[in-house]
């Protein structure tokens, strides 16, 4: 398991306005952008499969 | 984060013992270079950290913190060699041990280990540069754009960020590529029905007319509509019990392999010559410029390059060049950002139509090996998959490339493959083939009806579920798209509304040191992909980078103010400490005492230690109460470490020393103790003395004439106070410069500061009752020229600094002499 550290000011902020972003979006669902942010919430760079499957598919595991 | 209350150091680098209170204040190192200061950096830095920035960095590939953070007699132990800090967490009101092993560099030992004290500690290990040395801030400073790009990201935790777009792009092309994919597929599934119905093009009106066409033959109903659920061959009677499904049926077959062997016939198509050769340019120049994806890869590199191609000599190793030249050829080997995406563009849209081609082409090979299975007796079909291998590989070739654009060299024998027109023995397959389906039985044309009808329903839907695909894809690309657009653009508001942040704060900082002389100054930072750069006002002249025109001076005092505005973005009330290494070695005594007062004005809760060669510039941070404490090394040697000693509390170290009758010492302690104080007070009194070119002053050349200055001050205050007529303070003055001649008789500085060696001697040999004596008299008179408040005690120093004494006064302000006879 990879070391996950808090995430900084600077890519909270970037996340948390990214999001809203998202939302203002009409073409984008609702849950994908939950799922999405809180992948993106988590302390490592999501992988690109990891993203596909938060925003396409079902919602990620607790853990993950 | 933490303040450092003690530093405990074994064995580590130059230093062999050394302990450090701090009592998590400000913090002063002093002593000549060589002397171990960078040592008790390294060491905090390790403890911390378990990294020596020193042994890890440009140019140590062969130093490492195992075999060489060691004291050089104990390389073969490093068990030997540790660092412990003790220290406060403020944000958690507790107190922690750091403790770290050279032996075990990645194991640190935290005391207590509290879940909440182990967070802190580790957050700490992740901001490395609470330590910086001069070299390391002023490449903030004096870096090309694109490096100072990195390194600021870097400070600022942007990494992540920067990670993150990049693996959105990868999940949108990702997306893009099975988009493409998927619409390629439809078209196959679209052109297999046209096949199929033997018609054109695909209409809704054209595929019933030719479906009720064969259902007439057959006695059926017409369809009346072409709906997802329609069913060609209903009314079809079912297949007999026991009935083998037939494996070919002879009108399909005879029908696409008519359709490949015509295709073949008929030659490349205009069209699809013009995308193969067309991807071939775009690829082969690719090739040709050294591979220029990679040096699209590497365009952020080239442009650094050539942002260092500024003089006629490398700035790293001094190997002398013709910069024009060299720049025309790092600009040949350049090409522009926007040039390789056009370029990739346009590669992109010329490989997706030959894809197209060869997927068809792929799926007619397949069939004829399929139709060829099904005859009786089976056709001999090896050379047709031999041919299908290479297809595949060629389609595997070109759609990698599109998803990640290496393999360049792959892709551009792709597109140069004739696979078009198959080999002769490939070929006779195909062609025998078609014989084979001519040579079976003609079938009725009922049978032929109902054999279209059933391959027709099978083509239709596999069109229908490749346009759900299609779509599916195709939406999940336009979210792709959208998330990576949201992405970047959110990313570009942050980024610039923190760097709009920084660059306010660096101004700000930066005309607290330099207001006098600078007081229009400004610096932007401003953002471009892969760099950032930096440019400074320059005495209302425009805005230029900080190199250009400012003094190195100025530039280190740019460094240490981004830096700051750097760090109290990135860690905001968690930047609480701070080690810097020499960092304001190039700024002047005029700016000095301002560089003081941002530090403490500006970040009065981060404890900063500092260190320094310069031993008036301590005093200056002392003076200005910028440090409380602080340790000087007299000197150093590979056997003892740095020489230390505190001058925080000299005169009971004296007495402790006397105390146990150990003149020699004591002897020995006054002696350096004395050699800084003369330092500071010939710079604080602006004494005239014999310049020496290395700067290196004895006692002797000192302290005789610090003793005649300072009563030369208090003679210019006498006269001043009798011409303004305050004659309290004129006796005052007058009583206090009688004193001091009498406490100078007393110590008989003039005599014995002559001959150093001679009286250190004379020191040593004194009894512990004489000696006292002697150190009593120092005493009294180092306080006479200090200020007399006990909350201060600050030495006092004359005003300005440069120009026409007007005012000789202390820290706190209790003592404020006038210099000045005339207004």
């Amino acid at each position: 398991m990879k070391n996950r550290v808090a995430l900084s000011p600077t890519v909270l902020k970037v996340v948390a306005q990214f999001s809203a972003a998202m939302r203002a979006d009409d073409g984008i669902e609702e849950d994908a952008i939950d799922r999405l942010e809180r992948l993106l919430r988590q302390g490592t760079v999501p992988k690109p499969d990891a993203i596909n499957t938060a925003l396409f598919n079902s919602p990620l595991d607790g853990d993950t | 984060m933490i303040r450092i209350k003690n530093i405990h150091i074994e064995e580590f680098r130059g230093i062999r013992v050394l302990d450090l209170d701090l009592a998590t204040k400000n913090f002063g190192i002093c002593g000549p270079n060589g002397s171990g200061k960078s040592g008790v950096v390294d060491a905090v830095e390790f403890c911390i950290t378990g990294d020596v920035t020193r042994l890890s960095g440009q140019g140590s590939a062969d130093l490492s913190v195992k075999a060489h953070a060691p004291h050089v007699d104990q390389h073969e132990h490093p068990e030997k060699s540790n660092v412990t800090i003790t220290a406060d967490i403020p944000s958690l009101g507790k107190s922690v041990k750091i403790h770290r092993s050279v032996k075990n560099p990645r194991k640190v030992q935290i005391t207590p280990n509290d879940a909440d004290v182990k967070a802190v500690i580790e957050e700490l290990q992740t901001h490395p540069e609470f330590a910086l040395s001069r070299r390391e801030i002023i490449k903030y400073i004096i870096t090309p754009p694109g490096k100072r790009s990195e390194d600021v990201q870097t400070l600022l935790r942007l990494e992540h960020i920067e990670k993150l777009r990049k693996n959105f792009k990868t999940f949108c092309n990702k997306r893009k590529s099975e988009e493409e994919e998927a619409a390629r597929s439809h078209k196959r599934a679209e052109t297999d029905l046209k096949d199929a119905l033997k018609i054109d093009k695909l209409d809704r009106a054209l595929v019933l007319e030719k479906v009720n066409e064969k259902r007439k033959l057959l006695g059926l109903q017409d369809l009346t509509e072409l709906t997802k659920d329609v069913s060609f061959k209903a009314g079809v009677a079912a297949q007999e019990e026991g009935e083998k499904k037939p494996t070919l049926r002879k009108t399909t077959a005879i029908a696409d392999i008519s359709a490949l062997l015509s295709a073949i016939k008929d030659g490349v198509p205009p069209r699809l010559a013009e995308r193969q050769q067309s991807a071939k340019t775009v690829l082969q120049k690719l090739k040709d410029d050294k591979n220029a994806l990679t040096l699209a890869r590497r365009h952020g590199f080239i442009k650094t390059g050539l942002d260092l191609v500024t003089e006629d000599a490398c700035p790293l190793c001094d190997t002398e060049w013709n910069a024009e030249e060299l720049r025309g050829h790092l600009r040949k080997k350049l090409l522009s950002a926007e040039e390789i995406e056009q370029l990739l563009g346009q590669l992109r849209d010329d490989i997706d139509a030959i894809l197209q081609s060869l997927s068809w082409r792929i799926q007619m090979v397949k069939r004829a090996i399929q139709y060829s299975q099904g005859l009786k007796p089976p056709l001999e079909h090896a050379e047709l998959s031999g041919y299908l291998t290479e297809l595949k590989s060629a389609e595997t070739a070109l759609t990698d490339f599109v998803k990640d654009n290496n393999e360049a060299e792959l892709a551009l024998q792709a597109v140069s493959l004739s696979w078009w027109s198959p080999k002769a023995d490939e070929q006779a397959c195909i062609n025998e083939c078609h014989s084979a389906l001519n040579a079976l039985p003609d079938t009725s044309a009922e049978d032929e009806a109902r054999d279209i009808l059933t391959v027709a329903q099978e083509r239709y839907e596999k069109l229908l579920a490749a346009t759900r695909m299609a779509k599916e894809r195709k939406a999940r690309s336009v979210i792709a798209q959208k998330t990576l657009d949201h992405y970047n653009s959110t990313c570009t508001k942050v980024l610039e509304d923190i760097y709009d942040e920084v660059a306010q704060h660096f101004t700000n900082y930066y005309l607290v040191i330099n207001r006098e002389d600078e007081d229009e100054f400004v610096g932007r930072l401003k953002s471009a992909p892969a760099k950032l750069s930096f440019d400074v006002d320059f005495y209302g002249r425009g805005l230029f980078p900080p190199g250009a025109y400012h003094s190195e001076g100025h530039q280190d005092g740019m460094g240490l103010c981004l830096y700051l505005a750097l760090m109290k973005h990135t860690l905001g009330d968690k930047f609480t400490f701070a080690v810097l290494d020499d960092v304001l070695m190039s700024v002047d005594t005029g700016h000095r005492r301002h560089v003081c007062r941002l530090l403490k004005s500006e970040f009065p809760n981060t404890q900063f230690i500092l260190t320094t060669h310069d031993r008036v510039w301590l005093q200056y941070m002392k003076t200005e109460g910028l440090i409380a404490r602080s340790q000087s090394f007299a000197g150093w040697t590979v056997d003892t470490g740095p020489r230390v000693w505190d001058d925080h509390d000299i005169w009971t170290e004296l007495q402790n020393e006397l105390d146990k009758n150990d003149v020699p010492t004591a002897a020995g302690l006054l002696r350096r103790y004395l050699e800084y104080t003369a330092n500071i007070l010939a710079d604080n009194l602006r004494v005239r003395v014999e310049f020496r070119g290395d700067g290196h002053y004895d006692l002797g050349d000192l302290m005789p004439h610090v003793l005649k200055e300072w009563r030369k001050r208090l003679e210019d205050g006498e006269t001043s106070a009798a011409h303004w007529k305050r004659d309290d303070e004129k006796n005052a003055l007058a009583a206090k410069r009688a004193k001091a001649k009498e406490l100078i008789a007393k110590t008989n500085a003039k005599q014995w500061a002559i001959n150093p060696s001679v009286h250190f001697n004379q020191w040593a040999n004194l009894q512990p009752h004489e000696f006292r004596e002697v150190v009593t008299a120092f005493k009294e008179l180092l306080e006479n020229l200090a200020c007399e408040n006990p909350n201060c005690k600050s030495y006092l120093y004359v005003l300005p600094r440069k120009g026409k004494a007007e005012e000789m006064r202390c820290n706190c302000g209790a003592t404020s002499i006038n210099l000045k006879a005339r207004a």
